[in-house]
């Protein structure tokens, strides 16, 4: 009986743990349902409440009173705000953004063009900035006080306080007029346009699928520029906030009892102390890596990168709110899925979540 | 340590390998390719009736044909375009006989009624180049008669007012000029739009180079018409890129990534202009930065305000300082190089004069006003300079910038008290397109709605002036046209007008002096295909 009575145990928890599992996905299913639709309802209200004209910036100040209301009646701005709003939303639902008010584009068109320049710039920027930052700070954190912390602490503040725009043009005038070593602003070399099939928009990728090496090496020029100067400011943050986690754990007094016990040095700061800090640096560098994806709106420019940021930010001077709202809402998409994958790798590197 | 320091070095001289084995960048653009670069932010319609930024003109020159064209060479002469001759009835008909081997991009001939379907578009649909025909008293309602093709190759522009024909040929350089391909404008049309939507991002055009792919803020590709009329361009292709920055397109010149570099800042234009390698073209511009007040403001309506303020610039500190490379001073609304200009008349500064006058006018504590401007350079640092000229009489200046609608919104709705912008002329080389520009305003109601006459926007109003101004535009004796212009001005300059003309702009680009056959156009719209290497 009593065996029978354990081995029939494991089933009810194993049904109970599913349905738990399904009622959490349900959850942050929900939660990020409702965190995007009030995302593009704010953004939407805050974009009819600005003081921008759309149909002016359609027709210019010239147009005749005709001209005005017909296109006024063609955008949809003569109906209420919130009958604005349902169309608006049933066209989303058709992944339908609309379209730009200047150029008269599909939205969808224009991000799914610039958002692969903004997320081949930031991933190798992130993986340069976390591969530099995290072991940088941890080296700071077991030389405390010692002249390498002061040094790491120095590249960090010039990392923080000199301005990205002249790190940029500094860096364009060193090694791209200078030496010769990388190339210039854009993402490519005038006479290679064209020459590689847009499949993934991510032109390294791009490149490589398309067997063209010698623009695979032109496109790595272009981006290796921008990509250091980013991940020096990347470095900076990830290395100063690596060795602050680094030295509260340092302090801890399974630290002391482990080097007590004669732990090799090595393994105290890598299997004991780094272990505890893993997930601090997941949420901090998934942080880093989300800001990066909403556009670095200076080095776009200086880098004449054709990117999401100035994709936004023009938009947003001209009230453009097709563009302003699909911006906004790929952005929060883009926070939420990096806090999926967070909440994935705390699972993976923290035994104590379940 | 000694091991340590030997893997550190080892790992430097990987990476100095590694990255010096990377070829190293372009340093020549390819010779078959012409590569320009400015910043394409305000690049953002390529329909040719419906846009006034600069930034397209150059695109619109080199994809679209119009009847005539100004001869960039010979300032103010007219050559033939698509038209290969014209002329001109007594009642100021003008008859353009069309060249017959034109082609559009798609291979269609260009008949005369692609040329009246093109130029009804923009008055029909309200487009901004509208404006430059609707001057002349076309409207919605007459385009259709006055307009029309005799024949195939034969088109008609009739009058709608008694003003020379010359005015009009001249506005037809424009880009509201630009004849476009009615078949491919039907298929692509929605709604009746007469393509609206789908020109601002596409082309029909018949010019000697045809757009192959934009992406905004980004690049623009445009390679070489077949069996273009007036010979295949002499480079394959043309790419225009987005490069906001001046320093970096400057760094782009110098290292041979670029062929012709615009919109630089003064001090690059000044450090490129060292370098043997590099050319500094400026092109003189056809109108004004200008301060303006409106007349509806109870202060300035009084002229004693406005003639007592006039004194208060600095107009040569402007010049030299901010507007270097960019301006030169202009002291009334007509320059010295156009017929109708008037000497000792205008500007001049006196902020002594300037503060005493307005304190005799009745304000001995100054004025506190309102004054609008881009956010954009110059304006915004045409207008500080202005607000500390104007200090030192006492008056005001609260300085608002925003982009075009919020600046010249105001302005076109006369709701504004001050405000900092610039003109421009459908006529560069014609004293009517100075004078008309500024001074006419034939009905001041409001509801007559002018706002496209500067004239208007200020609530300036002077039957005289308008009088001299129609006069002088419907003869064609020069020499008593530029009589009449010069009475209109001294008559305008003398009645302490709302309008001061503070520098004439020029347009200066750098350009690699390997180019040859560059020849820059007056009004941007510069065409590439004689450019050589």
């Amino acid at each position: 009986m009593t065996s029978a009575m354990s081995a029939a145990t494991p089933l009810p928890v194993a049904r109970s743990r599913t349905r738990r599992r399904i009622t959490r996905l349900l959850s942050g299913v929900g939660s990020a349902v409702t965190t995007l639709f009030m995302l593009v309802m704010l953004t939407f209200v805050i974009g009819r409440l600005m003081p921008v004209d759309p149909v002016i910036a359609v027709i210019g100040a010239d147009a005749d009173g005709a001209t005005y209301a017909k296109v006024t009646k063609e955008l949809g701005l003569d109906k209420p705000v919130f009958e604005q709003f349902w169309i608006f939303l049933k066209h989303l639902l058709h992944g339908d953004f609309g379209q730009t008010l200047l150029t008269g584009r599909p939205v969808a068109e224009d991000i799914a063009r610039v958002f692969p320049a903004t997320l081949e710039l930031a991933t190798v920027t992130i993986i340069l900035g976390a591969c530099v930052g995290i072991p940088l700070g941890i080296y700071a954190a077991v030389n405390r006080g010692r002249f390498s912390d002061h040094a790491v602490r120095l590249i960090s503040l010039m990392g923080n306080s000199v301005p990205i725009f002249w790190t940029g043009l500094i860096g364009l005038i060193i090694f791209y007029a200078k030496l010769g070593w990388v190339g210039g602003s854009g993402r490519i070399d005038t006479e290679f346009f064209g020459m590689v099939p847009d499949v993934t928009g991510l032109m390294l990728i791009d490149s490589v699928l398309a067997g063209e090496w010698e623009v695979f090496g032109n496109v790595v020029q272009h981006i290796a520029l921008p990509a250091l100067v980013l991940a020096y400011c990347s470095v900076a943050y990830i290395s100063r906030m690596t060795r602050s986690f680094m030295l509260e754990q340092l302090r801890q007094e399974y630290i002391i009892a482990a080097r007590a016990k004669g732990v090799p040095r090595r393994d105290v700061i890598w299997r004991h102390a780094f272990r505890n800090i893993r997930v601090q640096l997941i949420t901090m560098v998934a942080l880093s890596y989300g800001g990066m994806l909403e556009g670095a709106v200076v080095i776009e420019t200086v880098f004449a990168w054709p990117g999401f940021g100035q994709y936004l930010v023009n938009a947003l001077m001209i009230g453009d709110m097709n563009v302003v709202v699909a911006c906004t809402l790929l952005i929060g998409c883009v926070f939420i899925a990096l806090n999926l994958l967070c909440d994935i790798l705390y699972r993976i590197f923290d035994p104590r979540i379940s | 340590m000694k091991s340590q320091a030997f893997k550190a070095t080892l790992l430097a001289a990987l990476v100095a390998l590694t990255i010096g084995s990377v070829p190293t960048a372009t340093a020549a653009t390819p010779k078959n390719q012409l590569i320009v670069g400015f910043n394409m932010a305000n690049l953002t319609s390529i329909d040719p009736h419906n846009t006034n930024s600069i930034e397209s003109h150059h695109v619109i020159a080199n994809v679209y044909d119009n009847l005539v064209r100004l001869d960039p060479q010979n300032r103010g002469k007219l050559i033939p375009g698509v038209a290969e001759s014209w002329s001109t009835l007594d009642d100021g008909t003008i008859i353009f006989k069309l060249r017959k081997n034109v082609t559009f991009h798609t291979g269609r001939k260009m008949t005369a009624e692609d040329v009246a379907y093109s130029l009804r578009r923009s008055i029909k649909l309200g487009l901004l180049g509208a404006s430059y025909l609707k001057q002349w008293g076309y409207t919605p309602q007459n385009v259709d008669e006055k307009f029309y093709a005799k024949d195939e190759y034969t088109f008609v522009l009739a009058p709608a007012d008694p003003l020379s024909p010359n005015l009009k040929l001249m506005a037809l350089t424009r880009t509201v000029g630009a004849i476009v391909d009615k078949e491919v404008i039907a298929k692509n049309e929605k709604d009746g739009d007469m393509g609206r939507a789908w020109l601002a991002s596409h082309e029909a055009g018949s010019g000697p180079y045809t757009l192959v792919q934009w992406n905004p803020n980004d690049v623009l590709l445009m390679t070489r018409a077949k069996d273009y009329w007036g010979g295949n361009a002499k480079l394959d292709r043309v790419v225009i890129r987005h490069l906001p920055e001046s320093q970096v397109e400057r760094l782009q010149l110098e290292k041979g990534d670029l062929d012709v570099a615009m919109q630089l800042v003064s001090a690059d234009i000044d450090g490129l202009a060292k370098n043997p390698k590099i050319t500094i073209e400026r092109v003189l511009g056809s109108g004004y930065y200008y301060l303006a007040f409106s007349m509806k403001d109870p202060d300035f309506a009084k002229p004693e305000v406005r003639r007592a303020l006039r004194y208060c610039i600095d107009y040569e500190g402007i010049n030299s300082g901010i507007l270097k490379n960019y301006g030169q001073v202009g002291n009334s609304i007509v320059p010295k190089d156009i017929p109708g200009y008037v000497p000792n008349i205008g500007n001049k500064y006196d902020p002594a004069k300037c503060k005493k006058d307005l304190v005799a006018a009745g304000y001995p504590n100054g004025l506190k006003k309102q004054l609008l401007a881009l956010s954009s350079v110059p304006y915004s640092d045409i207008a500080t300079a202005v607000q500390q000229n104007l200090s030192k009489a006492g008056v005001t200046a609260e300085i608002r910038t925003g982009n075009g609608d919020q600046v010249y919104g105001p302005m076109r709705n006369r709701q504004f008290e001050m405000i900092i912008g610039r003109t421009g002329s459908s006529a560069p080389t014609d004293p009517d397109g100075w004078v008309r520009t500024v001074a006419y305003n034939p009905d001041n109601s409001d509801a007559s709605k002018l706002s496209n006459l500067q004239a208007w926007r200020e609530s300036y109003f002077s039957p005289e002036v308008n009088k001299l101004i129609d006069e002088a535009g419907s003869i064609n004796d020069e020499k008593k046209r530029a009589e009449l212009y010069a009475k209109a001005v001294t008559l305008y300059e003398e009645s302490a007008p709302p309008f001061i003309p503070i520098s004439r702009f020029i347009d200066p680009f750098a350009r690699s002096s390997a180019l040859k056959n560059y020849h820059p156009s007056l009004v941007g719209m510069t065409r590439w295909n004689e450019v050589e290497k």
